[in-house]
């Protein structure tokens, strides 16, 4: 009995280091951690397009000059391009950083359209706050499933 | 003629699936609503261009902001899809781990 005991002491040993180094070496990460600043920054911005483009919407069609908001646009891209920058700080982060690139791309179409057309109809202007905020719910959603961890 | 948004929240989603694969079976309660919301967009972009209601010009702005939407909810559906799988396989580590430490019987890790 003694010696069959000595027998499988090394043995659970073995087997026990071998799990460790398994379960220790393997743990996986797919995705970058959650960033509170980064999804704090993500609701300013959603909350910051959203009350330009109402505002818009409130006054007439002839005194939305490209003039007026052109220094909206700007500052907003700085915004953009700030948590961009965060985003890209951290690895694993590919799918968030791809959002904002897609976002500063969104907000470029608008100003372009702006600057050339001089102002924009209820029409668009309605349209382009649904697809701004169904854009930023997405981000904002992936960004608190990194917080769950799922 | 009017976009039938039903079948193209329908197609939206099984192409989703079809692409993303278990990505998406994984994120599915939350792409599902969005994907929705999509299609209802695309068909509003539609009748405002229908009715006259957009330049030809926003038109064309509003269809390329669209497709950015579009990477944008698919980029969330991939990253939940990732954190599921992520989920999944530390939980196997984490047994893995359990069982190590009750084979030697003390918590070694």
């Amino acid at each position: 009995m003694s010696g069959s005991n000595r027998s499988t002491h090394p043995a659970r040993w073995v087997l026990a280091l071998l799990l460790v180094a398994l379960s220790a070496s393997c743990t996986l990460k797919l995705v970058a951690d959650y960033d509170e600043q980064i999804d704090l920054a993500a609701t300013e911005l959603q909350k910051g397009m959203d009350a330009h483009l109402t505002k818009l919407l409130s006054v007439p069609q002839a005194q939305r000059t490209f003039a007026a908001s052109e220094s909206f646009y700007l500052d907003y891209a700085v915004g953009l391009r700030s948590v961009k920058i965060r985003a890209d700080g951290q690895p694993k982060n590919r799918a968030s950083v791809g959002q904002y690139d897609a976002m500063l791309s969104s907000l470029e179409t608008m100003r372009m359209l702006h600057r050339s057309q001089g102002n924009l109809g209820d029409g668009f202007l309605n349209t382009a706050r649904d697809e701004f905020n169904l854009a930023w719910r997405a981000i904002i959603e992936l960004e608190q499933a990194k917080k769950r961890g799922s | 003629m009017s976009i039938n948004i039903e079948k193209l929240a329908a197609d939206l989603i099984d192409a989703a699936k079809k692409s993303l694969g278990t990505s998406f079976t994984s994120a599915r309660t939350v792409a599902e609503p969005q994907l929705k919301a999509l299609a209802a967009l695309s068909g509003t972009i539609a009748q405002q261009v229908l009715e006259g209601e957009l330049s030809e010009a926003e038109a064309e702005a509003l269809l390329r902001i669209h497709i950015n939407t579009t990477r944008i909810i698919l980029l969330t559906v991939e990253g939940l899809g990732l954190l599921a799988v992520e989920a999944a396989v530390n939980s196997v580590i984490a047994v893995i781990r359990d069982t190590a430490n009750s084979v030697v019987g003390f918590p070694m890790v």
